[in-house]
């Protein structure tokens, strides 16, 4: 009994003054409250989600049904639309960057979920729904202003899944030398092996190419409920789109790194059912499992986390007054961390009454992604079934808004109020900054890991930081410290996060923990860039560039962490491209930057392409003369990345951008008469004779009869104006008054060379 | 290295256009562009011509130096003042050879993409690129000025003369002398009541002018 | 004798009425036609030579055959001295060029506006490394037109630069005895023109081609101390002002 009170500590006055509209407990689940009303659907589906399952809905339902389908993805037209909520990049990137909790079940409550029809077990059943809280979320920032957030949202990781799959890729350790650091071999994690970032980034692209041709297979055959939602999405054709989902995709990977805390739970919610013979045991057992008795759990992430227990009752099996007393016996046991869910087992199909679409998973991994489509073409799908019935929705809803209204969120506000007082702010103090630069930081929670650090004898200078292992343990303050602005990031508190990791470089600089350096630095770029204020010129040059710089070279160069490296750019690269001309124009240039590298795979490089054409596109210039405008790099980039889509094979996407390149061209204008250098026109026609062939005979912008390159290569000096000068001179003259012009049809060469007659 | 000259008028068409290669190092002076490169450089130059308008209000200068590259392909700017165009794209690879076409990679995380086909000369080789950046992360990290990018990988094979490292004060100087020159023959040139700013300029005079410069300088 | 040394100093800019016809040309696609020395105008300096000046008299002849070569082609005083405004709000020299080309230099302003934008690179190449500079703001190119453009043409500086105090985009550079119109004597019935539009007309050329696009006439603006005064109004454009502003607020 006595383990458990660490985990229900919390003062129940810090729950109350947070949410004291909500302190009365909504624990029966069947009522309806009235912020679930309309949230049946929570929204549009992923492409990929609904292809698992539009088949079937068309074989088993009715015409309605489908309209509502199509209506649905049809209101789903922007990119973002595998989000559960209309989002652009910065929703995404806010909504990716969510409070993991593990979910583990017990036997018999993993039976109920499978009894139901989900093969995955309770965290599959729960799982899509914990994406999404419904209603306001109130979070609490460090200096004591509440903000409502209706986004807000979890992810549900299976909690010895996760772990196991962490301890089976904990292998011999690596160390990855590179040349400036031969010297002091750096000992990387070893969590994030070269061929992990490998298989990552392949399995993200395979998704994408399997969009890709999705959208040219329906575009083909109109008609055909295949891969996407239906003939009327243009969705994954659009090539923005493609490259929100990688976006979303990236930052949906959840492999856990010693280096940061994003992706180590917040939460457990420990699992029982009303099946279970001696239920009170039975959490005891998971507790006790739930924390270092667990070998898979590895080293340097905390356990310290919440604990959240769960009762799930079978509606259709057992009494509810039994479930209701045992209940009241966990409550009295464990706290107040604690509630009943009432679901029933029976398996759903959409013909019951009062039953309702599940929601989709839309923060799945790109491998979980993959491994489904693999499923589904083999037509051995085993996903979880596409209805539910109502009552279990409502219930698992406000289930997961009371655990996260009034335990996970208080747990985690209270958490950085005490990490803040006791480790940070001491730190930030005098007296802190000259005992992080001693090394011999004893103070809150660190005995234990400076004890083990100088017992080992592998760490004279008394760093924190042990190179061998390469990771902090857990209760170092400087682990602590990067808890506290994980935590204040994932509550949006972003001013704290920011001078946390801000503060945080240096120490991790000074032991060398270079992976914890570049994602610092990243973070405090990426933090800076989500605090809502004004952003200079200046700030953006000395606190993002710097930072993400930094943070390039250490994922790069120290620790050959490409993956961390891309997700640095594109996250940068999204939070500056809204945030005005200058900083579009910076976000450009970190899009190109990243092209440089040579760190992104072919596919990543067009997507990155067409991300820049889209930038410049929006750079119009300010005033009436469009001063800064960017519409000819629009034009460049739009073309470039046509050429490249061609070169991958992809003629769809190609000829998308082409189109787009046209229209910027068409839209120059008054500044430059359409195709400017007749060069230009060799590459278009080229380009619009594949594209013909494609769709048929699409009416070529410019006609031109295709001569050949102008200049041989074999010549010594090529001089590209000996072209037919006839067109171009027309187009000259084109606006202007063509009576007047013979004076310059009279601009032979000749004549220049004897003007005076 | 190979070189691609362009004068644009205010109406962003080339009045004249011509391609070489290096005459220094004991370059034959033949341009050696890749097909692909060939058809995409007019965009390039087109393209960059947002940063020349963006730079005309910002330096008085007549020579705006190098204002934009992509990979190994880099573009010098010079712009007189009734706002005609001189631009120079610059590619570097060894004189009299072919830009070299990279090693392809099985891995997914190749850093030879399809660029490498686009823009010559992108024979990134991993270490060398990153750490190119990185001791350009050092050093300009406090650059302010946006438009020029601060990332500058260096050419590959070869060491600092002009025609192999397109970022080296010297070829800036170089490349100024040579917009200088032929500043001075274009002027001739719109000087005549037949050869006003904005027509094509199709002089034998000229174009022999134009390459003696380049001969000269790069 | 420093009347007319600028016209004279680039003999192939002024643009003549009668060098366009397109029936004077002769096509000779192979041969090339030279000079008998062999010196193509490429191989001429740009730099001005004491030798070359020119005297004023035959300036003041051939301004006096400009003049009347306008005057028979068109109806009225305004069309005499101005330039056809293209209304097009894009900041392009060359769609006036254009329209210079397309009406022969019918004006006054039109003969001078390509006279400015070619003695605009010009007169800068000309200016030591240092000073050879874009003027590409309003001061700088005020400055400009008043000190080398004028030392240039007239041998002095012109009189006077000002702002006009109620709209925000006029300048007037005034000159007390413009050369253009010493031997020029204005009929009564048309005193409303002023010979100077011809220089208003390189003024303009001057300020197109530098981007800061602008309308220029020239005024009279006679005192009793100076009956001839002349003011060259210089309006610029509403976006060439916004974006001075824009580029003020960024520095």
């Amino acid at each position: 009994m006595t383990p458990l009170s660490t985990a229900t500590d919390r003062p129940d006055s810090l729950l109350s003054t947070t949410n004291p509209d909500l302190s009365k407990p909504q624990r029966v689940g069947f009522e309806k409250p009235e912020y679930l009303a309309p949230a049946t659907h929570l929204g549009p589906q992923s492409p990929h989600a609904s292809a698992t399952s539009s088949p079937r809905s068309s074989s088993r339902h009715s015409q309605s049904n489908q309209e509502q389908q199509r209506h649905l993805s049809s209101r789903s037209s922007s990119p973002a639309s595998a989000g559960s909520y209309d989002d652009g990049p910065r929703q995404t990137i806010l909504a990716s960057f969510a409070p993991r909790v593990a979910c583990f079940a017990s036997e018999d409550t993993d039976d109920i979920a499978k009894e139901k029809g989900y093969s995955g077990g309770f965290h599959s059943l729960l799982r899509p729904f914990a994406e999404h809280v419904p209603g306001k979320v109130v979070i609490r920032d460090s200096v004591g202003a509440s903000k409502a957030w209706e986004d807000f949202g979890i992810r549900l990781i299976q909690y010895q899944a996760e772990y196991r799959a962490v301890a089976s890729s904990v292998g011999p350790l690596q160390s990855h030398q590179t040349d400036t650091e031969a010297d002091q071999p750096e000992q990387r994690p070893s969590s994030d092996s070269p061929s992990v970032g490998n298989t990552r980034g392949s399995s993200i692209e395979a998704i994408i190419i399997q969009w890709i041709h999705a959208a040219q297979d329906n575009k083909q055959t109109p008609g055909f409920q295949g891969l996407v939602d239906g003939p009327d999405s243009q969705r994954p054709s659009t090539p923005a789109t493609a490259y929100l989902q990688y976006l979303r995709k990236l930052l949906s990977e959840t492999v856990q790194e010693p280096y940061e805390t994003f992706s180590h739970p917040v939460a457990c919610i420990v699992a029982v059912s009303s099946r279970s013979p001696a239920p009170l045991e039975k959490i005891r057992q998971m507790y006790s499992y739930s924390g270092r008795a667990n070998n898979a759990i590895p080293p340097w992430v905390a356990v310290d986390y919440l604990r959240y227990y769960v009762l799930v009752h079978d509606e259709d099996h057992d009494d509810i007054v039994k479930s209701t007393a045992l209940f009241d016996l966990m409550k009295r046991h464990f706290g107040l961390h604690c509630f009943l869910l009432r679901i029933r087992s029976l398996p759903c199909v959409g013909t019951d009454s009062e039953v309702t679409e599940s929601p989709r998973c839309h923060w799945k991994t790109a491998d979980e992604e993959l491994s489904e489509m693999e499923e589904f073409k083999r037509g051995s799908s085993t996903s979880a079934s596409q209805y539910i019935f109502e009552s279990d929705a409502v219930a698992i809803r406000s289930f997961f808004r009371e655990m996260v209204t009034q335990s996970i969120i208080p747990f985690m506000e209270s958490r950085v109020v005490t990490w803040n007082d006791q480790v940070a702010s001491k730190r930030r103090g005098i007296g802190g900054r000259f005992m992080s630069l001693s090394k011999r930081w004893t103070g809150f929670g660190s005995a234990k890991g400076a004890g083990t650090a100088t017992a080992t004898g592998q760490n004279p200078s008394n760093s924190n930081f042990d190179p061998s292992r390469g990771y902090y343990s857990p209760e170092a303050p400087e682990a602590i410290m990067r808890q506290l602005a994980d935590y204040s990031f994932m509550l949006r508190d972003y001013k704290l996060a920011f001078s946390t990791y801000d503060s945080l470089r240096t120490d991790f600089s000074n032991d060398k923990a270079w992976a914890y350096h570049a994602s610092a630095n990243e973070l405090a770029g990426v933090s800076f860039l989500l605090t809502p204020q004004v952003l200079s010129t200046r700030a953006r040059s000395e606190v993002v560039d710097q930072k993400i710089e930094a943070a390039l070279y250490s994922y790069l160069t120290r620790c050959s962490l490409p993956f961390g490296a891309i997700r640095s750019i594109l996250l940068t690269v999204e939070l500056l491209s809204e945030r005005g001309p200058g900083a579009a124009e910076d976000a450009a240039r970190w899009a190109m930057k990243s092209l440089e590298l040579g760190i992104l795979s072919p596919i990543l490089q067009v997507l990155m392409t067409e991300r820049i054409a889209d930038i410049r596109n929006t750079e119009r210039g300010t005033g009436l003369l469009r001063l800064g405008s960017r519409r000819r790099q629009a034009a460049f980039w739009n073309t470039l990345a046509t050429v490249l889509w061609e070169r991958l094979g992809e003629p769809v996407p190609a000829s998308s951008r082409l189109q787009m390149a046209r229209t910027v061209m068409d839209g120059l204008g008054s500044q430059a008469i359409n195709m400017p250098f007749p060069t230009m026109r060799l590459l278009y026609s080229k380009l619009s004779s594949t594209e013909s062939d494609l769709d048929g005979g699409d009416e070529p912008l410019i006609e031109l009869d295709p001569t050949p390159p102008p200049g041989q290569m074999n010549g010594t000096l090529v001089d590209l104006t000996e072209r037919p000068q006839r067109q171009d001179v027309s187009e000259i003259l084109e606006d202007a008054d063509a009576s007047g012009f013979s004076a310059i049809e009279a601009n032979h060469p000749d004549f220049a060379k004897a003007p005076l007659g | 290295m190979s070189y691609y000259f362009c004068i644009v008028n205010t109406r962003d068409q080339p009045t004249f256009e011509l391609e070489f290669g290096t005459s220094k190092q004991g370059g034959d002076g033949i341009a050696r562009f890749s097909p692909e490169a060939r058809e995409l450089n007019p965009f390039l130059m087109h393209a960059s011509l947002d940063y020349v308008d963006d730079l005309q209000w910002y330096t008085n200068q007549m020579y705006l130096k190098r204002i934009d590259h992509i990979s190994h392909t880099h573009i010098s700017a010079y712009l007189t003042p009734t706002s005609t165009r001189f631009l120079l794209l610059h590619l570097p690879h060894p004189p009299n050879t072919a830009p070299v076409p990279p090693p392809q990679s099985s891995t997914s995380y190749s850093p030879y993409g399809p660029y490498t086909n686009a823009f010559p000369g992108t024979t990134f080789n991993p270490s060398s690129s990153l750490s190119a950046s990185a001791s350009s992360t050092a050093t300009t990290t406090s650059s302010s000025n946006t438009r020029i990018l601060s990332s500058s990988s260096s050419a590959g094979g070869g060491s600092g003369g002009i025609p192999n490292n397109p970022t080296s004060p010297q070829t800036e100087e170089a490349i100024r002398l040579f917009f200088t020159e032929v500043n001075e023959v274009w002027l001739k040139s719109v000087m005549s009541p037949f050869g006003g700013p904005l027509e094509k300029v199709g002089s034998p005079v000229f174009r022999a002018r134009v390459v003696a410069a380049g001969r000269k300088y790069l | 004798m420093t009347s007319a040394q600028g016209l004279k100093s680039l003999p192939q800019a002024n643009m003549a009425a009668s060098s366009h016809q397109p029936s004077a040309v002769q096509r000779a696609p192979q041969q090339l036609r030279t000079p008998s020395n062999r010196k193509t105008i490429y191989d001429r300096n740009l730099n001005r030579t004491r030798t070359a000046e020119l005297s004023r008299a035959s300036f003041a002849y051939l301004f006096g055959e400009m003049v009347s070569y306008a005057q028979k082609r068109v109806t009225g005083i305004q069309d005499l001295e101005r330039k056809y405004h293209i209304p097009d709000a894009h900041n392009e020299w060359s769609r006036v060029w254009a329209y210079c080309i397309a009406n022969h230099f019918l004006r006054l302003n039109e003969q001078g506006y390509p006279l400015g934008l070619r003695l605009l690179p010009l007169l800068l190449y000309r200016e030591p490394p240092r000073t050879s500079v874009r003027p590409n703001r309003i001061l700088p190119l005020l400055q400009f037109i008043h000190g080398p453009f004028w030392r240039h043409l007239f041998g002095r500086t012109a009189d006077a630069i000002e702002h006009s105090s109620t709209a925000n985009n006029e300048y007037m550079i005034s000159d007390n005895e413009p050369l253009v119109n010493q031997y020029i004597s204005v009929p009564k019935e048309m005193n409303q023109l002023n010979c100077a539009a011809y220089v208003a007309g390189m003024i303009e050329g001057v300020c197109d081609g530098c981007g800061l696009k602008a309308a220029v006439s020239a005024h009279n603006g006679g005192t009793e101390m100076w009956p001839g005064k002349t003011v060259f109004l210089i309006r610029f454009d509403e976006g060439v002002i916004e974006r001075e502003g824009l580029l003020d607020a960024k520095k």
